[in-house]
């Protein structure tokens, strides 16, 4: 499959003129800003990919047009957000800036979200925490499509988690993991490539181990073991139980359901001062850094990496030389933006930016 | 060797008497309640076997007889507490006292104690919150035995993450874990046993991949992948860098190394009724709950269970019937308590009624 390189503006640019026929620009902005940060950093399963499938479902009205949120608890550390069927990025950018300024006073805090769809990816939020001096956490319940260890039928999500550590310098230490065995995108990937998969990575809709991604994809995820079942039932509490949100078997699908997938999401802040010294922990932080990345690898490792590290050189790269994306990808952005009746100027740039025609 | 079966109050009390030969009285009861929970639980890595470790590094003065807890920051829902080489458990539980009561005022509170030591198990502190209608975390560092994902040499503990949140029963969903892929005690288990361990355990001390239990015993843990490894690196940070403790490599080893550890600790509370109310969170945790215990299980499985269920199962268990105890460890702590000159007579009396 043939990848073009594409440059962040270009791209960004055309994705908000499409979000914006049908939303308001200021949430355009916000929606096209989170697909394509994915994008810079590599992970191209919650990147502009994702574009599309969020337009259906907002033409099917599953998702309002426009994010009216609600604050439905304020009290000192914690709020509660009503994002009333919104947009998920944008009621987590106004919970992270809220759960932000709340650590401002109180030095560590925690804002819920409900009622929200998919919010993208955890780490946008949680390196917003992380440029302001702050550790940040972000979590949230997902479609129902992971077993329990041990169990046959689904009733969590591949629940994911986020973490944020400021260094000194531009590097972010990040650790954004999902709580499946591997990324449902794997499989598909595999289904496409019409390769076997491991043992392990799923069942099918009978609960019976399976080397088929066909069979795969309509049956469920296998957990990251006992502990990775355990941590995305504890993230479920989190971030749709605490808050008011749908919740474990209780949440629809985002692809195949058809009614709102109600989900929650929990944002945390840790205000680094209030523990140390910020010139203390910087230099602590590069001892850590410093440590990890300069461990002698073992046999079949080129290197000991940093949690982050690896999508802020990817980010680095596809800042400077474009973002690599399949030839399909960017016709259907093309295609969409035609639908929505886009000013030309835009197609034009983003056909410039890759060299014409594709 | 055999197994007896011991009242938990006796059992506590045996060692209370033998800790508070070396440690204030009030201090011994907080450590021992934190060993007896550990037994209680079935998790006996971090039971009373304990109280020979932490001995042994009290006479050698590696651990202080009182622990001396001095505020460096105190700041609104934050704080930042030395402990100056005293015992973990009694720093732990004190702060996570000061983080339920500052939670109860805010909504939130995370409390890091620095100059610390083993703290027992995590799920006593968590657990303490929860009884307060609170999510409770507890995370500490810990001997530099891991390597990090893809690594030769240790700059790791296996650095643990507990969570606990409760359900307005006297269940308490409670996700204790570690980030390795595998307890050390299993391959301690595995050499005593004289079996092969799988490949994926440890590596030798020269970071080869070995199945030879005692080899792994010499070299390093190897970490739950790549993710376990991100999550111990990222509990090293909020346990170590910080709140100003030893972390990475910079972390003595609790068995051969003769020097304090200082090890961190983070505590965390949420109060749960400033999100929702409590009986709206408390149904839907019986619904959760339900979901997951009614699964269907996979083949090869009996059942499917919450975080934390078969050790509340095992506490419910041997509350009533007493705890199950190596006979061998209970008769070394009867002749660690006879050196210290504690009037056995009581315990080895019951050692006679259980034969």
């Amino acid at each position: 499959m043939g990848k073009l390189l594409v440059k962040q503006q270009p791209l960004q640019s055309l994705c908000r003129e499409i979000l914006a026929k049908p939303l308001n620009r200021s949430e355009a902005e916000i929606i096209a800003d989170s697909l394509v940060f994915a994008d810079l950093y590599g992970v191209h399963s919650h990147g502009v990919i994702k574009l599309k499938a969020s337009l259906d479902r907002l033409n099917s009205k599953l998702i309002e047009p426009k994010t009216e949120i609600q604050l439905e608890r304020d009290m000192n550390a914690v709020a509660l957000l009503n994002a009333n069927n919104g947009w998920g990025q944008v009621a987590s950018v106004q919970a992270m800036d809220l759960c932000i300024e709340k650590s401002r006073t109180f030095n560590a805090s925690f804002v819920g979200v409900k009622n929200s769809n998919h919010f993208g990816i955890g780490r946008y939020y949680t390196m917003k925490a992380a440029k302001e001096g702050m550790i940040g956490f972000a979590c949230s319940n997902a479609s129902n499509y992971m077993v329990p260890f041990g169990a046959k039928t689904p009733s969590i999500g591949a629940n994911a988690f986020s973490m944020s550590v400021p260094t000194k310098n531009d590097f972010i230490i990040t650790l954004d993991m999902s709580t499946s065995n591997v990324a449902r995108g794997k499989i598909a990937i595999a289904q496409r490539d019409g390769k076997p998969i491991p043992n392990g990575w799923a069942i099918t809709i009978d609960g019976e181990d399976t080397t088929d991604p066909e069979e795969a994809m309509k049956g469920y995820l296998l957990p990251l073991g006992a502990k990775g079942s355990g941590m995305a039932i504890m993230l479920d509490i989190l971030s749709g139980i605490l808050t008011g949100s749908n919740f474990g078997a209780n949440i629809p699908s985002q692809f195949e359901g058809n009614e709102p997938q109600k989900l929650g999401h929990l944002f945390g802040t840790m205000n680094i001062e209030s523990f140390i010294d910020m010139d203390k922990f910087y230099e602590r932080i590069e001892v850590k850094v410093n440590e990890t990345v300069s461990t002698e690898p073992m046999e079949g490792f080129d290197r000991v990496v940093m949690p982050g590290q690896q999508s802020y050189e990817t980010y680095q790269k596809n800042s400077r030389e474009g973002i690599p994306l399949d030839k399909a990808v960017l016709e259907e952005l093309i295609s969409l933006a035609r639908t929505y009746e886009v000013d030309a100027i835009f197609i034009e740039e983003l056909l410039s930016a890759i060299g014409g025609e594709i | 060797m055999g197994k007896i079966i011991i009242k938990e109050d006796i059992l506590s009390s045996l060692c209370v008497e033998v800790f508070s030969c070396k440690v204030p009285l009030h201090e011994a009861k907080i450590i021992v309640d934190n060993l007896i929970e550990a037994e209680l639980t079935g998790v006996s890595s971090h039971g009373v076997t304990k109280v020979f470790d932490y001995l042994v590094r009290q006479e050698k003065n590696l651990i202080s007889a009182t622990t001396e807890i001095e505020a460096e920051r105190d700041e609104i829902t934050t704080f930042t507490w030395n402990a100056h080489n005293g015992w973990g458990a009694v720093a732990g539980k004190q702060a996570m006292q000061e983080c339920i009561e500052r939670g109860k005022l805010y909504g939130v509170s995370f409390g890091a104690v620095n100059h610390s030591n083993h703290f027992g198990i995590a799920s006593y502190y968590t657990k303490m919150a929860a009884k307060k209608d609170m999510i409770g975390f507890a995370f500490t560092n810990s001997s530099s035995l891991m390597v990090p994902y893809g690594g030769k040499t240790p700059s790791l503990g296996t650095n643990p993450i507990c969570i606990s949140i409760p359900t307005g029963t006297d269940v308490i969903v409670t996700l204790d874990m570690s980030t390795a892929i595998t307890a050390r005690g299993r391959i301690n288990l595995a050499q005593k046993l004289n079996q092969k361990i799988p490949n994926n355990w440890a590596i030798t001390a020269d970071g080869n991949e070995t199945t030879d239990p005692t080899e792994a015993l010499q070299g390093y843990i190897l970490p739950m992948g790549a993710k376990g490894s991100g999550l111990a690196i990222m509990v090293d940070i909020i346990t170590g860098v910080l709140t100003g403790a030893n972390f990475g490599s910079g972390v003595p080893r609790q068995y051969e190394e003769d020097i304090p550890q200082n090890l961190g600790h983070l505590f965390g509370t949420i109060d749960i009724s400033k999100f929702i109310d409590l009986d709206d969170f408390y149904k839907n945790m019986k619904d959760r709950i339900d979901q997951i215990v009614n699964s269907e299980p996979m083949e090869g499985f009996n059942r499917v269970m919450y975080p934390g269920q078969i050790e509340h199962e095992r506490k419910c268990e041997q509350l009533e019937k007493g705890i199950e105890l190596d006979k061998e460890i209970y008769l070394e702590l009867i002749s660690l308590a006879k050196k210290y000159n504690v009037n056995v007579e009581q315990y080895e009396h019951i050692l006679n009624e259980v034969r």
